[in-house]
């Protein structure tokens, strides 16, 4: 009897939640059906099965979620881009960059020569010389922007203007680490 | 009028060129993270322990993560992240530099002001905003995650 | 699109098993780095990942500390989940084995099947039935029993305490549990019969101490 109870224990466990083939499924009901003790006993599974569930639903009911998920989100580390993702990124924007460098730079040519060569023949007037000067203005800008990033202290980094208001000073360091340090404090 | 033809074809393309170059519209993320830092000794955050290596060379002995933040600028345009004891950082991205660099503007209002040039995964450090408390100081990592 | 299908019917609870479409969704696009996904993923799972947390280690500090390293864990290792088991079934395992690394270094605590309920003591038949009510529609468990069912999961141990949660609380199907735990689908249903089993017994202990006490019925005031 002791056997037959160990080997039908873990079945009636199963049978409790579900996972039973066809074939154990009907050998365990048919079971039931003869063995009252049998039955209760799946009562008891059931029971307990319920009262667990409602006992840890109580626990976690009692518990204040609100700002869980941002407690969480606050301690996820910077986003980092993967390197292919840097290098597909970096090649469109230097496409992009290059081609409104050629379109600018086209642009520029052909407006100065609307106006310059006419100029340089000699027969163009004050409202052209204007726009000449606006067009080389415009020239100059293409051209700085064309030309290499200035020189940098840090190349991933560089400052370029500080102030500081009402009684701060500002040190301008590296780091032993190589990290551009931006530090403040209060004048004594 | 032939003088007026050239001005205004001129002027038509000028009227091209600078809407191309506003076509793009670029925007800057940003990772600011805000992290506390005291001279009192006491148990440090591990989440700090990225940012250890730069603050290796003063004087504080702990450290605490207070938050991490992950903005999205547009160009010209600015926005503000609020920090602990009661200053902000404003963020401005002045304007997108070649090779996917940007051009920063922070400033903590009251404090400071500075223009920087970052490029990807560059960051500089804003340290030194004191806290009310005066148990500690603010120190800002700025990075610039990406510019698209 | 068939998002639902239902397990086998029985007797026992029926629990659907949701197509992990959502799922699979949110994490590819927490893989692209789409942060409001991953929130949307904390959120989803935060009160589950706290329960089974809580059922381990039995300390709300502690279980809330668990349920948010177990986030972060997800988080760091993205990259790693192929997708061949749900992503519950992986997160799942992410805080049982957490919540064990806890629990050891708190304590020595044994792993074993060594206990101090016997494996041939059963309870009288229909007794927890009779005492807990076998109607799963009846209200609240009073807040007392609900404290002894508590006390009871804390002395198992702990392979038949995790098993006992992951299959109770989470509803996982055997295959997922055998995943999950790493062992074969027979020591899944062995061992929950046996955990199943000790908290009868221990629950036995209780339960007489005042057969009115803990007498379920109608909602807590």
């Amino acid at each position: 009897m002791t056997n037959e109870r160990e080997e039908i224990g873990p079945l009636l466990s199963a049978y409790g939640d579900g996972e039973l083939s066809p074939v154990e499924q009907r050998r365990i009901e048919a079971l039931l059906a003869a063995d009252p003790e049998l039955a209760q006993r799946l009562d008891d599974q059931l029971a307990l099965s319920s009262a667990l569930v409602k006992s840890l639903d109580a626990e976690v009911d009692e518990i204040d979620f609100s700002g869980f998920a941002d407690e969480v989100m606050a301690k996820l580390p910077p986003p980092t881009v993967s390197l292919a993702s840097r290098i597909r990124t970096f090649f469109e924007n230097a496409f992009e960059f290059r081609k409104l460098q050629v379109a600018l730079g086209a642009a520029t040519v052909a407006a100065v020569a609307v106006v310059t060569v006419p100029y340089l023949r000699g027969d163009v007037g004050e409202g052209d010389r204007i726009a000449a000067l606006v067009m080389n203005g415009q020239g100059q800008e293409a051209d700085r922007t064309a030309s290499a990033a200035p020189p940098a202290l840090d190349p991933s980094a560089s400052v370029l203007s500080v102030e500081t208001a009402g009684d701060y000073e500002t040190m301008l360091f590296k780091t032993s680490a190589g990290t551009t340090i931006i530090y403040v404090r209060e004048v004594q | 009028m032939t003088q007026l033809l050239r001005l205004f074809a001129a002027v038509s393309l000028l009227a091209v060129i600078l809407p191309a170059q506003a076509l793009a519209a670029p925007k800057a993320t940003v990772a600011i993270d805000i992290v506390q830092a005291s001279k009192e000794p006491g148990e440090n955050d591990p989440r700090v322990a990225k940012f250890r290596s730069q603050f290796a060379d003063f004087n504080y002995k702990s450290f605490k993560l207070v938050a991490s933040r992950l903005i999205t600028v547009d160009e010209k345009k600015a926005t503000t992240v609020d920090l602990a004891g009661g200053h902000k950082l404003n963020v401005t991205f002045t304007k997108a530099e070649p090779n996917g660099r940007a051009r920063l503007k922070l400033s903590v209002p009251g404090v400071l002001d500075t223009t920087v040039s970052l490029k990807r995964d560059g960051s500089v450090l804003v340290g030194g905003p004191a806290l009310p408390s005066g148990n500690g100081v603010l120190f800002i990592p700025v990075t610039l995650v990406e510019v698209k | 699109m068939n998002l639902i299908n239902l397990s086998c019917v029985s007797p026992g609870r029926v629990e659907p098993k949701r197509l992990e479409i959502d799922d699979l969704t949110l994490v590819r696009r927490c893989k692209e780095g789409d942060r409001p996904a991953f929130k949307l993923l904390v959120q989803k799972y935060e009160r589950k990942v706290y329960a089974i947390a809580f059922g381990m280690v039995k300390d709300r500090e502690e279980a809330r500390d668990i349920a948010q390293e177990a986030f972060l864990k997800v988080h760091r290792s993205l990259g790693t989940f192929k997708g061949d088991a749900s992503f519950s079934t992986w997160l799942h395992r992410i805080v049982r084995n957490l919540a064990i690394d806890k629990i050891r270094a708190k304590r020595n605590e044994s792993l074993s099947f060594d206990d101090a309920v016997g494996a041939d003591e059963e309870v009288e038949p229909g007794f927890i039935a009779t005492r807990l009510g076998t109607d799963p529609q009846r209200g609240a468990l009073r807040r007392e029993l609900a404290a002894k069912l508590n006390e009871a999961l804390a002395q198992l141990p702990l392979k038949h305490r995790e098993i006992l949660l992951l299959r109770e609380v989470e509803g996982m199907s055997y295959e997922d549990l055998a995943q999950t735990l790493d062992v074969p689908k027979g020591t899944v249903m062995s061992r929950l019969f046996h955990a199943r089993s000790k908290m009868q017994k221990l629950l036995e202990g209780y339960l007489d101490e005042d057969p009115l006490a803990f007498a379920s019925g109608g909602d807590e005031g």
